[in-house]
């Protein structure tokens, strides 16, 4: 197996983004394009899964075709197919899967199953300035809201996670509570942005100071009960500085267990990964806490940070070095145990 | 020429290779919602059992829909990317017109019906032999009594006094359709899935007059819209 200019076509459809790309030796994007759905999606107020399956069906041929051609590569000179095949709307995986499944045997090349949230983490190699081991990743997304280990490549002990509402699930909620508009992240980003924390309080939730676990549910609702306490007393209740006070609230407990978790293990890098990881905020204090701490931080790029197939690729090709395969019966699953791979054997 | 179909539209898988001789190889694996697992080993072992490769195929024929969602998008997925890879044409055939097929010869008013849940079946009427084979209806989602009218406007028009069934409706509303239709209604015991035989006769026939499909714009037969649009269409609101 040839050990360098090895290009990995990368596919991703776990959601609501159609993404290809190429990537080279795990950090050279050759082409990393996303036909995204937001548009689509916003009058639903949120991604419906046989929307977005049928968007991905229509655009997942000729996104394809445009990857090699921008990455300028004959598709005869790719080296493995790789594609997330869990976690995710399982019938927007299955597009993905099934056509990257038939492009590999087509093109007579391997095929590579990758985990979506693996693949987030590894947006962090996506450099030439690659984290090195061992390493806590901090991994929000609108399904997880995890802390890891990792001592290699492919290996994640689990620190904790959320017992209850991922992060990006509760800028969800809230945003669709306050009328924020959607997605949710980036809504209640914007309105934050026009005020300050502080003018109200929500609760910073830790649970155990010394675990890693996390609880974003109970902030939700909090931000919600003090939003209707607001309303009723007839004060003029200012919505900017809420989606202020409850970001703050999160990303607080999000920067301390990850520094924690660092401190604890006696790592000097943190990585970033997931969709919130592209919050102004979380980045700003993240970045901050890290550098007084003196830890090395990684967070990807903005556009590696949302979902994109540069990170599937990147993910792949890590897998291709260890000729970790999949057949021709691989299928896609909503739910994944990996980030658990270490822990729980 | 040889075709390459695959057929994911219903519980039934299908991989059949259709040449100017008819059928080389077919195989069926009518055991349930299992085809993104199973699709692309079913193609893998048509291969290995006939002496044919994938560069020997002239087109990948693929059963378009309507049918179930998921079902279609893993046929017509797998053919698209097959398609690209190999470099070679598609050819998407609608759900019923295959399912037809299986009768075209009766002379009567053909109906190929799918369970389409929510009380409807999926149809669309056809003008059996002597003649060749002739849609006469759009692919339609309709109640059983609808069905029954619709039906009974077409026989009128063509001067049939008989409507033939197939497909896995018949066996959820045999005896409602029975009523409706009374003895003018006549059915194959069996129920008669769409095959990926059907389709890769049908992709033969529109290959040979140069009849393919554009790989990026071909799309599933869904028939109906998402349930999503319905209720946002309804002002329900999508959630
Ligand atoms: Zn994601």
């Amino acid at each position: 197996m040839k050990q360098s200019g090895i290009r990995i076509l990368g596919i991703e459809t776990s959601c609501d983004e159609t993404a290809v790309a190429v990537v080279e030796d795990g950090n050279i994007i050759r082409s990393n394009l996303v036909a995204s759905q937001i548009e689509i999606h916003r009058r639903f107020g949120g991604v419906v899964p046989e929307v977005a399956s049928r968007r991905h069906i229509e655009v997942i041929a000729s996104l394809t075709e445009e990857a090699l051609k921008e990455a300028g590569l004959p598709r005869q000179e790719i080296d493995a197919v790789a594609v997330a095949n869990s976690p995710g709307l399982i019938g927007a995986l299955l597009v993905g899967v099934s056509f990257a499944k038939a492009y590999a045997y087509g093109l007579n090349k391997p095929l590579i199953g990758v985990n979506h949230m693996e693949a987030h983490i590894y947006a962090n190699f996506l450099t030439e300035n690659k984290p090195i081991f061992p390493a806590v990743c901090l991994v929000v997304s609108g399904g997880h809201t995890s802390l890891l280990y990792m001592e290699r490549h492919r290996e994640f002990e689990m620190m904790g996670e959320t017992r209850d509402d991922a992060a990006g699930e509760a800028f969800d909620k809230v945003a669709r509570f306050l009328g924020l508009g959607y997605p949710g992240g980036p809504a209640v980003q914007n309105a934050a942005a026009l005020a300050s924390p502080g003018k109200y309080h929500l609760p910073r939730v830790y649970l155990d100071r010394n675990d890693f676990e996390f609880s974003f549910s109970g902030l939700k609702t909090a931000a919600m009960n003090l939003w209707n306490k607001l309303q009723r007393s007839g004060e003029d209740a200012e919505v900017n500085y809420l989606a202020a006070e409850f970001q703050e609230a999160l990303v607080e407990v999000l920067v301390e267990k990850s520094i924690n978790a660092a401190r604890q293990k006696n790592v000097k890098q943190i990585l970033l990964a997931g969709g919130v990881a592209a919050n102004a905020r979380l980045r700003e204090r993240i970045t901050a806490e890290a550098s007084a701490n003196n830890i090395q931080i990684h967070i990807p790029a903005l556009e590696l940070c949302t979902d994109n197939a540069a990170m599937v690729a990147c993910a792949g090709y890590y897998q291709y070095l260890d000729g970790d395969f999949a057949g021709l019966d691989l299928n896609a699953f909503p739910q994944s145990g990996l980030l658990v791979k270490k822990a729980c054997g | 020429m040889l075709i390459l179909s695959i057929d994911t539209a219903t519980p039934s898988a299908g991989v059949a290779l259709v040449d100017e001789k008819g059928l080389r190889y077919e195989a069926v694996a009518n055991t349930g919602y299992k085809h993104s697992r199973t699709l692309l080993d079913m193609i893998d072992v048509a291969f290995r059992q006939t002496d044919y490769v994938l560069r020997d195929v002239d087109a990948i024929g693929v059963t378009s829909g309507p049918g179930s969602f998921t079902g279609l998008r893993i046929g017509m997925a797998s053919a698209k990317g097959l398609a690209l890879a190999a470099e070679k044409p598609v050819i998407g055939i609608p759900t019923l017109d295959a399912m037809a097929f299986h009768i075209a010869w009766v002379p009567a008013l053909i109906c190929p019906i799918l369970n389409a849940r929510k009380g409807e079946i999926y149809g669309a009427f056809y003008q059996g032999g002597p003649g060749p084979l002739k849609r006469v209806s759009d692919y339609l989602a309709l109640s059983p009594p609808a069905l029954a009218e619709t039906a009974r406007t077409y026989m009128d028009q063509l001067d049939l006094g008989t409507i033939s069934l197939v497909g896995d409706g018949v066996d959820e509303y045999r005896s409602q359709l029975h009523d409706l239709l009374g003895g003018a209604m006549v059915c194959p015991e069996e129920p008669w899935l769409p095959r990926a035989s059907s389709t890769g006769h049908l992709a033969f026939r529109r290959l040979i007059q140069g009849d393919i499909d554009d790989v990026f714009s071909l799309n599933p037969i869904y028939v109906r819209q998402s349930e999503a649009e319905n209720r946002l269409a309804k002002g329900k609101g999508a959630r």
